[in-house]
């Protein structure tokens, strides 16, 4: 009887390992179907915004039709978004992305990236807090990638948190983990949502609190480049209480296994 | 919190502003300036040397601030800003607007 349940587990181990092996196959494939496609697609996307640009200068269509370029050019815009979203996507998804390590000052980045949102911030009337650690000191990571880490999750944060309410800004670190945070007053998570938060192209029941286009890629990436570092991501959030999102990455990259719970 | 200390020598009025611009401190720094400006300053120098961070309120109501003081004919300076400080006044615009200075020093002597 325990023989036979031994064989029975060591068959449908089998079956797993197969079946686990073919859907990394297929997502494989997907994913370079998309690197492809969108990476074609941005070619003559890009030279479609440059005309309806030229349109859109005074003088270059009758008035009655302006609108209709603007409405050309949003549309533009967020189909640029989104593709650019899915080939950033596709191109982590890889095994081995490729991260071009450096040694920066990881002060100097919090401090450019928090800087960077205050127009925005300020235009949206919604209030950038930061509480930064000056011993952040210096780091070996992808200095463009980290920074679109950041860029991620407050732009998330501040598409969320409607006029009045408040951004807050977090950076620490020990001698092996940087950690970096962005908690908001927005409109929180369901248990549904937060479970699902991180997957590529999930948007969450909550509408954006600005009318900001969402691709639901932005959180996806920010985990594939956080675990390409040996790191991790996270959130913490319930419904009207706001969210808290963050990550954290080894000093050096790939020192770390990524396993290790959030400190704050 | 931070500390907020102005003194007037003739037209000049100089604010120093130290520790860390938060939420928790928007209220107090904008009825200080509004206290300025209800005051009759007309040229003011903020000293920003202790401050380590400022938010997005504080450097909106500094821009509301050297608005109101333009229009009366006053002028605004900012001396001796911290790097996360001169990042966010360059990133809004407001270094465009008002005059930097390194030190309170060197703007007493320009405007003194």
């Amino acid at each position: 009887m325990v023989d036979d349940c031994d064989v029975e587990i060591a068959r449908l181990e089998e079956e797993i390992r197969l079946l686990r092996r073919h859907l990394d196959e297929l997502g494989t494939s997907s994913d370079k179907f998309l690197a492809v496609a969108t990476h074609d697609l941005r070619v003559p996307l890009s030279s479609l915004k440059l005309i309806a640009e030229m349109l859109a200068q005074p003088g270059r269509v009758s008035l009655d039709t302006r609108p209709l370029i603007d409405t050309m050019l949003r549309n533009l815009e967020t189909m640029e978004t989104l593709v650019t979203g899915v080939l950033n996507a596709s191109r982590l998804s890889h095994p081995g992305t490729r991260l071009n390590l450096e040694e920066f000052d990881l002060n100097q980045l919090v401090e450019d990236t928090v800087a960077g949102v205050f127009p925005q911030a300020i235009e949206r009337e919604v209030t950038v807090d930061a509480h930064l650690s000056p011993e952040l000191g210096r780091v070996c990571a992808d200095r463009g990638r980290v920074g679109q880490m950041m860029n991620n999750l407050l732009g998330n944060a501040l598409k969320f948190t409607p006029a009045g309410g408040t951004v807050v800004v977090a950076s620490d670190g020990d001698d092996d983990w940087v950690e970096f945070s962005v908690g908001d007053t927005g409109p929180g998570l369901t248990p549904e949502d937060r479970e699902r938060i991180f997957t590529s192209f999930f948007r969450g029941s909550a509408e954006a609190a600005h009318g900001d286009p969402c691709t639901g890629l932005g959180l996806y990436i920010t985990k594939r480049i956080a675990e390409a570092h040996g790191g991790s991501v996270g959130v913490e959030s319930n419904p009207d209480e706001g969210s808290l999102f963050f990550f954290r990455i080894p000093r050096r990259a790939g020192a770390g296994s990524g396993t290790g719970s959030y400190r704050r | 919190m931070i500390s907020l200390k102005d003194r007037s020598t003739g037209n000049l009025t100089l604010l120093e502003v130290s520790g860390s611009l938060q939420s928790r401190d928007n209220r107090l720094f904008a009825a200080k300036l509004e206290q300025m400006q209800a005051g009759g300053a007309q040229k003011v120098i903020v000293s920003t040397s202790g401050l380590e961070y400022i938010n997005s309120q504080a450097i909106a109501d500094l821009m509301v601030f050297y608005h109101r003081l333009h229009e009366s004919g006053g002028e605004l300076a900012l001396a001796g800003l911290q790097p996360i400080v001169d990042k966010v006044v360059r990133a809004v615009g407001l270094g465009e607007l008002v005059t930097i200075f390194a030190t309170v020093e060197e703007a007493q002597e320009a405007w003194g």
